[in-house]
């Protein structure tokens, strides 16, 4: 199983109070799925998918990865398990500006250490073909439309060949021409390289991709669908 | 780590304005830094240079001799042994030499004041070749500008050359005749008449504390023999190893049988109440190095290496404080990016690593702009030879003409420092950075 999670809670601060986004989450996630998190705005979506990549800590429950429960990992091996492990996409993209968009691929291979500059180059130009910017290696992201911006995230979350690639409504910020050929390039991705695809949406449009919709509502899983 | 650099470089770019801001400042403080320490250097090179003409060697084998318990006199016998111990014993000399020295007033038409005399063998002085004669104007009022006599005149019978600011106090001019009074050992008073031969261009504050005379003149005027002599002055190749052979001449001495003072690193000036105190008579040898010898005046140095230090300390505070600012407005404005970089697997050390890196070259561009203009503008004043019109100054800083010495380190100092300081400057932003949880920075940075 790559993912699973049991008895999730994950109580945030607010104020003097405290407010409950997720509400004791089941949820196992096999190798290769491509799956969404789908909920209304508030429902848990963001926080679930930031307990699986490791970038919060869950108040109660477990959360593992590849058979490793992430909440006893230190701040270290937690990093090292999400530049090896999980790939990241944001809603908002979340280049390094002042990287080219190759500079910004290569990024995450640099950190990790152990190919050459030549063994680099191979992997970044294949992806950069992948996700159609070969021509764009040299602009950097401000030169990039918002959908070349999003598509050079993909490449940037697949350089280190993770097993699981985790994206925060990938096409938020798109419109939905560019958004359905996001989703339609992260399944073909997903097919060809059998990565695991955890991404959240709360477009219907989006979601109608999804071979497994998860559904949220205030912080439980109210419909768990394979098609 | 080239990432690390590229990064750093172009976010430096990215902020042009608050970089060139910034850079501006330590450029300035680079500059400020690098005069500072050549004003220094310059006037710690002009103490050296003066001293080793006027008045010490550098390593001296002096000493004193007590004929009786409660009088002491600066000489030394067995002049030509010492010399040949020297010689046979010590590599890397550029020369050897010996003065006479004396201690009395001198007397002219205008006034009177208490020097060292010093004796100098012609063919071997290394003042007589250096040493720069003054106008007629800088002694005296409405003088001309031009030279009078000449450095050749010296060295004849009862010949004597003093500075322009003893000359001015003296009232005297080349031609005139002068008084020595001293008063030998046996309690009489000898004196001298001797004739002004060339009056030489001030050196600073030693200036104050020698006349110069052939060595002849002094063995006469006390009625010495010809193998005493006041002092042997050993000139090395390198300066630096002054204090190493002043021990090795230690051993040397020893070894040959004479009796040394305990190392005293004082002028033998200062040491003679102290030696007049002590109860043992005979020769005693005292080996000193050119520091020792203006220990005195060494408080110039002290103080100007003193005031740098504390201006660069300032300096450094407000330029830390400008960086440290400055990280914590950048490490706000990229918290999106931070939040980013962990998430992808940046560790925190590396975040950190980051951050300092940008500081850290905001500090060498900076740096090395400030060398450019110091380099630049150290090389115009020299070449310049800007004239220092106010006295007190030109006693202070030991020239009469601006002189900077900038040294290569001094050069690389600062290249090394600056850096050094902003990355320090900038490490407490860059740990706070490096602390935040990546889905806070995220979520901040949205």
């Amino acid at each position: 199983m790559s993912v699973v999670l049991k008895g999730v809670i994950k109580d945030y601060p607010l104020g003097a109070s405290m407010v409950r986004a997720l509400r004791g989450i089941d949820l196992t996630i096999s190798e290769g799925e491509f799956t969404t998190i789908a909920g209304p705005s508030g429902c848990g979506k963001s926080t679930l998918l930031n307990l699986i990549g490791c970038m919060d800590v869950a108040t109660s429950g477990t959360v593992s990865i590849e058979g490793k429960v992430t909440n006893a990992l230190s701040d270290k091996e937690q990093t090292t398990l999400r530049l090896n492990t999980l790939g990241f996409i944001f809603q908002s993209f979340n280049l390094v500006p002042v990287l080219s968009v190759y500079q910004n691929v290569e990024l995450p291979l640099l950190l990790q250490g152990g190919l050459s500059a030549g063994e680099r180059s191979k992997r970044i130009s294949e992806l950069l073909e992948q996700v159609g910017l070969t021509n764009k290696a040299k602009n950097r992201s401000h030169e990039l439309s918002g959908g070349q911006r999003q598509r050079v995230a993909i490449a940037r979350a697949l350089v280190t060949q993770p097993k699981i690639v985790l994206a925060d409504e990938p096409t938020a910020n798109l419109d939905s021409e560019t958004g359905k050929n996001i989703i339609e390039l992260m399944r073909t991705l997903n097919s060809k390289q059998k990565t695991t695809f955890i991404f959240s949406s709360h477009d219907p449009k989006v979601i109608e991709h999804a071979r497994r919709i998860v559904r949220l509502q205030d912080g439980r899983v109210i419909e768990d669908v394979r098609k | 780590m080239w990432t690390f650099f590229l990064v750093a470089l172009r976010n430096l770019i990215q902020a042009r304005r608050r970089t060139l801001l910034l850079g501006s400042a330590i450029a300035f403080v680079s500059l400020l830094l690098l005069l500072l320490l050549s004003i220094s250097k310059g006037v710690s090179d002009r103490l050296i240079e003066a001293s080793t003409l006027t008045s010490t060697g550098h390593v001296n084998v002096a000493g004193f001799y007590k004929q009786r318990a409660n009088s002491a006199t600066p000489l030394i016998t067995d002049r030509e042994k010492i010399r040949s111990l020297v010689q046979e014993n010590i590599s890397g000399l550029a020369l050897v030499t010996d003065r006479a020295r004396g201690w009395g007033r001198l007397i002219g038409s205008g006034g009177s004041f208490n020097t060292g005399l010093n004796g100098l063998i012609l063919e071997e002085s290394a003042f007589l070749k250096e040493v720069k004669l003054a106008e007629q104007s800088e002694y005296k009022k409405d003088g001309a500008n031009k030279v009078l006599g000449k450095i050749e005149n010296f060295g004849a019978r009862n010949t004597i050359l003093i500075f322009a600011g003893q000359a001015k106090k003296l009232g005297v001019d080349v031609g005139d005749t002068l008084t020595f009074i001293t008063e030998a050992n046996g309690g009489q008073a000898n004196s001298v008449d001797l004739t002004v031969a060339a009056i030489a261009r001030d050196m600073g504050f030693l200036s104050n504390f020698s006349v110069f005379v052939p060595r002849q003149t002094v063995l006469d005027l006390d009625r010495r023999g010809s193998d005493t002599t006041g002092a042997v002055w050993v000139y090395l190749k390198d300066i630096r190893r002054a204090n190493e052979v002043r021990l090795q001449l230690e051993n040397v001495f020893r070894k040959a049988g004479y009796t040394l003072l305990e190392h005293d690193p004082r002028p033998f000036f200062i040491k003679f109440q102290k030696i007049v105190g002590q109860d043992w008579r005979g020769l005693r040898l005292d080996l000193t190095t050119w520091d020792d010898e203006v220990s005195f005046i060494n408080w110039i140095v002290t103080s100007l290496n003193g005031l740098s230090v504390f201006l660069v300390i300032i300096l450094g505070l407000i330029i830390a404080t400008g960086i440290a600012n400055s990280m914590w407005m950048t490490v706000r404005e990229r918290t999106k990016e931070i939040g980013t970089l962990r998430a992808i697997g940046m560790q925190k050390a590396q975040v950190r690593t980051l951050f300092m890196i940008e500081a850290a070259l905001l500090g060498l561009f900076g740096a090395l702009a400030g060398c450019v203009l110091g380099l630049v503008l150290i090389s115009a004043l020299n070449t310049a030879q800007i004239p220092i019109n106010n006295s007190g100054l030109r006693v202070f800083l030991m020239t009469d003409v601006v002189k900077l010495s900038l040294q290569p380190v001094h050069l690389v100092g600062a290249l090394l420092f600056l850096p050094a300081l902003t990355a320090l400057a900038a490490f407490y932003p860059s740990l706070k950075a490096s602390q935040m949880p990546p889905v806070q920075a995220l979520n901040q940075g949205k």
